[in-house]
C-alpha cells in the first residue's frame, strides 16, 4: 500500500446507528476484504494472516475514548529479485 | 599519520617499566630484611624507594595516556599499553603494601611472635614473580603470564595456613595484640598476591586482547597438551593466535584458536560444566558414527572436576543463517537443499517406531520463571470484553499443560536438539553440511528441531523486505519439507504438535529478547497458537488432532 493510501472518516452517531458501521466492518473482516474510501479514491483492504488486535478504553475527566486497532502486514508489490529458487519439494 | 611501530612507540615506556619493576623488587627485599631485623637505615631506604616508585608510576601513567590519546597505534599495541598501565598501578600497590608492612612493625611488642611464622616462602614467591613481569608483558609471553597468575594461588595457600595457625594461637590467649599485628602483616602479603594476579591477567590481555579468566587458559593449555599427537595439531600456547573467546548463553566459553603458522589446523576450544561438555562429546561421537564428517572432529577432551573442555575441529564454511542473509538466491537455494537433504537423511536413518511425547508445555514450564524474570509484563491479569473472558497468560499455560499428554509423535529420530540456523554450517564449495553445538542431541520428536529451526528465522530482527522475504521463504519451504516427512510416516498430529512446539520455542526465546515490542510479538504469537489448539479441542474433542491445520501465516513474523 502506497503512502497516499489513506482514508479517514468522522461522524456523530448514536448507539443504534453505530452498530451499522461495526456490522459493515465485521462483515468485511469475515470476507477478507473491506472496501472503503471516497468516490474518487477507493481503498481495498485485505485483512489476512496474523492480525494484531488492540482494544483500548480510557476515561478521563468525563471524556471516554474506546478504540479498536487492527494491524497486519501485506506483501510488498514488487518481489525482490533475490528470492529462493525452489520449485519442487525438497525431497523427491 | 602513519601507524607507529610498537617497539618505537613503547621504547621509553619499557625502560621506565623495567626500573619500576626493579625498584618494587628492591623495596620488597628491604621489607623482608626489616621483618627479619628492623633497622633504621633500611627503613629510610624503603621510604625513598616508595617515593621513586610513585614518581615512576606517574611518569608511566602519563606516557600511557599520551600514547593512547595522541598516537595512531594498532589494536595490539593499544592493548599492550592498557596492560602496562594496569600492571604499573598494581606494582605501585605492591610497593605500598611493603610500606604498610614495615609500618605495622612499630606495633609489635615482641618480634618473636612474628617470627613464629615463616615469611620466607611468601617473599620467595612474590620476588620471583616480580622478576618475570616485564618480559611477560612486553614479550607477550603467555606461559610467564600464567606463571604470574599462579603465584597468587600459591600465596593464598601460604596465607590460609598462617591464618589458621594465628587463629589457633589467638584461641590459646597468648599475646593477642602481637598476633593481630602479625595477621595484618601477612594479610598485606596476601594482598600483594592479588595485585600480582591483576598483573598476570593484564599480561594475558596484552597477548590475547580480551579479558579472560586464568582458569580458562589453564584448561586450554591442558587440553591442547592432551590432544592426540597423531592429529598433527602441533599447537601450543606460545604460537597460538586467539581469536575472540566469548561466553555463550549456556554459560560455556568458546574460542577459536588459530595457529600463527599458515597451513596449520585451527581448532575450537570449549569449556563448560563437565556434565554438559561430556554430553556434547558423546553426541559428537554418535553423529560421527552416523555420518562421518557431519559434526566437528573431537581432538581432545579434558576433565577437571566440575569443569571440562573440548578441543574441536574448526569447520570451514558459513552458518546457514549467514548464507540466507548474505548470499545470492542461487547459493542460498543450494545451501538450503543440502541442509534439508542432510536432515532428511538423518531422520530416515535413525527413525525408530517408538512413540515419543515431546512434552512441549512441560519444557515451557521449566523456562517460565526465566521468561517472567526478563518480562514480568507477560504475566498480566485475566480480562473481559463484554461476554468474552480472556484468561491470564499463566492460566492459559496451566490449561494448556493437558495438551502434552495428547500430542504424541508416532516415532522418534535422532534430533540435533538446538537446530538454530546458526548451528548449521554449510561449506558450499565442498558441498558439505556440518552440525555444531550438539550437546542436546537425543532420540526425540523431530518437531523439536523443526520448531527451533523455524523460530530461529522468526526471531531474527530483520525487517527489510528482501532479506525478510528470503527468511520467510526458507521457513515455508522447511515447513513443507517437514510436513512431507510427516505424511510419509503417518504422523497425523503433525500440525497440532508443531503449533505447540512453535509456541514453546517462541516463548522460551523471549528470555533472550530485550526489545519490548518484538518480545511481545513473539509472546502474542505463542499465545495465539495455544489458544487455537485449546479452542480446536473444545470444538472437536481430544482425538481430533489430525484435523487441526496450522495456518502458514503463523510461522513467519
Amino acid at each position: 500500500m502506497a503512502a497516499e493510501d489513506d482514508f479517514r472518516h468522522e461522524s456523530v452517531q448514536d448507539r443504534r446507528s453505530i452498530v451499522k458501521y461495526l456490522h459493515a466492518i465485521t462483515a468485511g473482516i469475515e470476507q477478507g476484504q473491506i472496501e472503503l474510501g471516497t468516490a474518487d479514491h477507493m481503498l481495498a483492504l485485505e485483512p489476512g494472516g496474523m492480525i494484531e488486535l488492540e482494544v483500548q478504553a480510557k476515561r478521563k475527566a468525563g471524556r471516554v475514548k474506546f478504540s479498536i486497532k487492527l494491524h497486519w502486514r501485506e506483501d510488498e508489490e514488487e518481489p525482490s529479485t533475490e528470492v529462493l529458487e525452489i520449485k519442487a519439494g525438497p525431497r523427491s | 599519520m602513519t601507524t607507529r611501530s610498537e617497539a618505537n612507540a613503547t621504547a621509553g615506556l619499557r625502560e621506565n617499566f623495567k626500573f619500576l619493576a626493579l625498584e618494587v623488587t628492591k623495596l620488597i627485599e628491604d621489607t623482608q630484611r626489616m621483618l627479619a631485623s628492623p633497622r633504621e637505615e633500611v627503613m629510610t631506604k624503603i621510604v625513598a624507594r616508595d617515593d621513586y616508585v610513585d614518581n615512576l608510576k606517574s611518569m608511566i601513567e602519563n606516557k600511557c595516556f599520551r600514547l593512547l590519546t595522541n598516537e595512531d597505534l594498532n589494536e595490539g599495541t593499544i592493548d599492550l599499553i592498557r596492560a602496562i598501565n594496569v600492571a604499573t598501578n598494581n606494582l605501585e600497590r605492591i610497593a605500598d603494601f611493603g610500606v604498610n608492612i614495615v609500618g605495622q612493625l612499630g606495633y609489635l611488642d615482641d618480634l618473636d611472635t612474628l617470627h613464629r611464622f615463616e615469611a620466607e616462602p611468601f617473599f620467595e614467591s612474590i620476588l620471583s614473580t616480580l622478576g618475570v613481569v616485564e618480559p611477560a608483558l612486553f614479550r607477550r609471553d603467555m606461559s610467564l603470564a600464567l606463571a604470574i597468575c599462579r603465584s597468587e594461588l600459591e600465596i593464598d595457600e601460604l596465607y590460609s595456613a598462617v591464618f589458621r595457625r594465628i587463629m589457633d594461637d589467638l584461641r590459646s590467649g597468648d599475646s593477642p595484640e602481637d598476633l593481630v599485628t602479625t595477621l595484618f602483616i601477612y594479610r598485606y602479603l596476601e594482598r600483594a598476591g592479588d595485585a600480582l594476579l591483576n598483573i598476570g591477567e593484564a599480561a594475558i590481555f596484552a597477548s590475547v586482547g580480551e579479558k579472560l579468566k586464568v582458569s580458562e587458559f589453564q584448561a586450554l593449555e591442558e587440553t591442547l597438551a592432551s590432544a592426540s599427537p597423531d592429529l598433527d595439531l602441533d599447537l601450543d600456547l606460545a604460537d597460538v593466535d586467539y581469536q575472540g573467546i566469548w561466553e555463550t548463553r549456556s554459560g560455556s566459553r568458546i574460542g577459536m584458536v588459530h595457529s600463527r603458522e599458515s597451513g596449520k589446523r585451527s581448532v575450537v576450544f570449549k569449556e563448560g560444566r563437565t556434565k554438559k561438555v561430556f554430553e556434547e562429546k558423546l553426541a559428537l561421537e554418535r553423529w560421527e558414527q552416523l555420518e562421518p564428517g557431519l559434526p566437528p572432529k573431537v581432538f581432545a577432551y579434558q576433565e577437571n572436576g566440575d569443569k571440562a573442555s573440548l578441543l574441536l575441529e574448526y569447520l570451514q564454511g558459513d552458518t546457514f543463517q549467514r548464507i540466507m542473509l548474505d548470499s545470492d538466491g542461487r547459493a542460498c537455494t543450494n545451501a538450503y537443499m543440502m541442509v534439508v537433504e542432510t536432515i532428511g537423511r538423518v531422520w530416515d536413518r535413525t527413525l525408530e517406531p517408538t512413540h515419543c511425547k515431546p512434552n512441549f508445555m512441560r519444557q515451557v514450564a521449566s523456562r517460565l520463571p526465566d521468561v517472567f524474570k526478563v518480562h514480568p509484563e507477560f504475566r498480566g491479569a485475566p480480562a473481559r470484553i463484554g461476554e468474552l473472558d480472556i484468561p491470564s497468560f499463566d492460566a492459559l499455560l496451566t490449561e494448556a499443560r493437558s495438551l502434552d499428554a495428547e500430542l504424541v509423535a508416532p516415532f522418534r529420530v535422532l534430533i540435533h536438539g538446538d537446530l538454530n540456523t546458526d548451528n548449521v554450517i554449510v561449506n558450499l564449495p565442498q558441498r558439505k553440511v556440518h552440525m555444531i553445538d550438539l550437546h542436546r542431541s537425543r532420540l526425540f520428536d523431530y518437531l523439536q528441531d523443526v520448531s527451533v529451526f523455524i523460530v530461529s528465522n522468526f526471531r531474527l530482527k530483520i525487517f527489510e523486505p528482501g532479506p525478510r522475504r528470503r527468511l520467510d521463504q526458507v521457513t515455508r519451504e522447511f515447513y513443507a519439507f517437514a510436513r512431507e516427512f510427516a505424511l510419509a510416516h503417518d504422523d497425523a498430529g503433525f500440525d497440532a504438535r508443531l503449533a505447540l512446539g512453535l509456541a514453546r520455542s517462541l516463548l522460551t526465546s523471549t528470555r533472550f529478547e530485550m526489545d519490548p515490542t518484538f518480545s511481545r510479538t513473539m509472546m502474542l504469537r505463542a499465545r495465539y497458537l495455544i489458544e487455537r489448539l485449546l479452542s480446536h479441542r473444545a470444538a472437536h474433542g481430544q482425538n481430533s488432532w489430525a484435523d487441526f491445520r496450522l495456518d502458514e501465516a503463523t510461522i513467519v513474523p
